[in-house]
């Protein structure tokens, strides 16, 4: 399964787009899509592709995503889950949820606005959150005729702010999601376009995410029963035998029997649930991190980029690999744009590269560490 | 090599264990279903074989005989600590949202009032229902048991927010499956099946509720098999013969956001 965000401004068609993909790859059911026009009989309204991703009733009417959902297609032998975010400046926290899980995004402008301040904030959250590729859908092709020219004029402006942001491979396909041309079928009303569909771009560009191997050994300890320790390995593979540091305690554990689930392994490795017994594990406790190597910062000031979805009041935590500590905000920031801060921790945590800010409970933002900022680990 | 499911399971492992962590007083929902019944079989992965917490089976008294007998025994074989709450059918409410909110929620509602718990756990999935896609992982529930699904929290990077005003949670451990990838993990993992799943005389159930709401499908699926086989090209809906789910008065929305499953 490929996790896929559909990014871009409020109305630029991404849930029409992802509709309009369930319907040519037949990846919703026939009596589900039924018994949607069904209930819009009844109604005014006609049927949209929306409507097969927003589901609620206010989404229907007020004609706008609320909410994140996900849809799967099946395409080219592959799954894809398609990953539906409203584009409102409001509900970046919906779209953080939605986005936070894709490896690839499909960013949806419509050609007679362009790139929006909004679908600039879309691209700029996706470089933060990871996402390695992305795919640029020009839609609503129709409404300027089908004309070469506009598309090219709008494909440079992309290319620049693209490259800008951090993108350097960027398709641009030009679309109209509502009518499927260039969706999976290539457009008869675009014969001067002969690059691949979406489909063809989206099978052979967004096929695989990288793996990245490592020697180094992260595993954070969720919980601890009857002397086992249980948790999830971060980064790596671990072996019997294999000697961990915990930290913070800077203890040396001797791995000796290692579980995945409820069967006895030699070797467990990303993203397994393990869980192990062996010694000197006595001290281990929830939110521990076992290492080999110099996979974790451990220190309790930072530099980060952040994103928050909220105006953080002065007490904050920052969550880590099951670890947490109060923390402090140096600087003052702007919601829902990558921030570069500083952030000071009441106690050092093991962190690896990635954490989240909360207030109370409530998760108000997600950070990464600037690398650079900290070559000590 | 990882398959899928062994992905599906790290997550839902991971889920569980945070709500345990979290969660002061959790219950497990159990309705007689695949899902419900590998979520059981996730929880003894989670927990080395134990089940850290009760699970509640809301019985109105008209499910059916195969679902009584599998939650007898399951409960022997894995050690569960069930708790029934019993819910009393009316007759002038036996279908749709009438029933399953005045029978199965408000039962429900009257165990959750006596036992204190604030997470529930339950086998809901994304690719069941539209609604259900827009679910969180850990959802709160207001004093009123409403599902505020205008304002839902955050969650990212598998961390989960908490409501601290809330009643309680729902957490979702298997909303990223597909009935596909539940059918492989039973397989796989021979997990005890209700009957009514497998076909007899040219029938069988895709998607078990209680006797009144559930109509069965024609298939000869008779095998868990045979059942991914014909999952693979169906072109008709899990719950299609369910009647809550029913878009027209959106009623699947209705009930949720009172507080059904």
């Amino acid at each position: 399964m490929i996790p896929i965000v559909f990014l871009g401004e409020r109305d630029h068609g991404k849930s029409t787009l992802i509709g309009r993909l369930i319907f040519e790859t037949k990846s919703m059911p026939e009596d589900r899509i039924k018994d949607i026009q069904n209930a819009l009989a009844g109604s005014k309204k006609k049927f949209e592709w929306a409507y097969l991703l927003d589901s609620f009733r206010q989404e229907r009417e007020r004609e706008m995503t609320l909410d994140t959902t996900r849809a799967i297609i099946r395409l080219g032998g592959r799954s894809y889950e398609c990953i539906d975010v409203p584009g409102h400046k409001e509900l970046i926290k919906n779209m953080l949820t939605g986005a936070s899980e894709a490896r690839f995004a499909i960013v949806v402008i419509d050609i007679r606005e362009g790139i929006t301040p909004q679908t600039l904030r879309h691209l700029k959250i996706a470089k933060f959150l990871g996402i390695e590729k992305i795919i640029i859908a020009v839609n609503k092709c129709d409404l300027t005729k089908y004309v070469e020219n506009e598309f090219t004029k709008l494909r440079k402006k992309i290319f620049e702010k693209a490259e800008l942001v951090g993108y350097r491979t960027v398709h641009v396909i030009p679309i109209a999601a509502f009518f499927g041309d260039n969706v999976t079928i290539r457009s008869k009303k675009m014969t001067w376009y002969s690059g691949p569909t979406l489909g063809e771009v989206m099978t052979t560009f967004l096929v695989t995410p990288t793996v990245r191997t490592h020697k180094d050994v992260a595993i954070g300890i969720q919980d601890v029963c009857n002397r086992i320790i249980m948790g999830k390995i971060f980064i790596g593979q671990v072996k019997i035998h294999d000697t961990l540091t915990t930290v913070p305690r800077g203890e040396k554990i001797i791995v000796q029997k290692l579980w995945v689930g409820k069967s006895t392994v030699n070797t467990a490795s990303v993203p397994a649930p393990v869980s192990m017994s062996g010694n000197g594990m006595k001290n281990v406790r929830r939110g521990d991190v076992l290492v080999k190597g110099h996979s974790v910062y451990f220190t309790n000031n930072m530099k980060a980029t952040c994103v928050f979805i909220k105006s953080p009041s002065k007490k904050i935590s920052i969550d880590a690999n099951f670890n947490t500590s109060k923390a402090k905000i140096v600087g003052a920031l702007k919601r829902f744009k990558p921030v570069v801060i500083e952030i000071i921790l009441q106690k050092k945590i093991p962190i690896l590269d990635t954490f989240i800010i909360r207030q109370n409970s409530e998760i108000i933002g997600m950070g990464r560490i600037l690398r650079e900022s900290h070559m000590h680990r | 090599m990882y398959t899928s499911t062994d992905t599906l399971k790290a997550e839902s492992i991971l889920i569980l264990r945070e709500a345990k962590a979290k969660f002061q007083n959790l219950a497990l929902l159990w309705s007689g279903g695949k899902d419900s019944t590998a979520l059981l079989a996730l929880c003894r992965e989670a927990f080395f074989n134990r089940i850290p917490f009760p699970v509640i089976h809301i019985d109105n008294g008209i499910d059916f005989p195969e679902t009584y007998a599998l939650r007898d025994e399951l409960a022997k074989k894995w050690n569960i600590n069930v708790l029934t709450a019993k819910s009393i059918i009316k007759e002038d409410k036996i279908s749709g949202i009438s029933c399953c909110g005045a029978n199965k929620t408000e039962a429900l509602k009257k165990l959750m009032e006596k036992e204190k718990f604030d997470g529930l756990i339950m086998g809901i999935r994304r690719d069941e229902h539209g609604i259900r896609a827009k679910e969180r992982v850990f959802s709160p529930r207001n004093k009123n048991w409403k599902w505020d699904y205008k304002n839902q929290p955050m969650e990212t990077w598998g961390y989960f927010s908490i409501d601290e005003r809330a009643d309680h949670h729902r957490i979702h451990p298997l909303l990223h499956w597909r009935e596909i990838d539940i059918w492989h993990y039973i397989h796989e993992n021979k997990v005890p099946t209700n009957p009514l799943y497998f076909a007899q005389n040219g029938e069988r159930f895709r998607s078990l509720g209680c006797t009144r709401c559930t109509v069965a499908i024609r298939s000869e699926a008779s095998s868990i098999p045979d059942i991914i086989d014909e999952l693979g090209d169906t072109r008709l809906s899990e719950r299609m013969g369910r009647a809550q789910d029913k878009e027209a008065e959106s009623v699947m929305e209705r009930l949720r956001v009172l507080g059904y499953m």
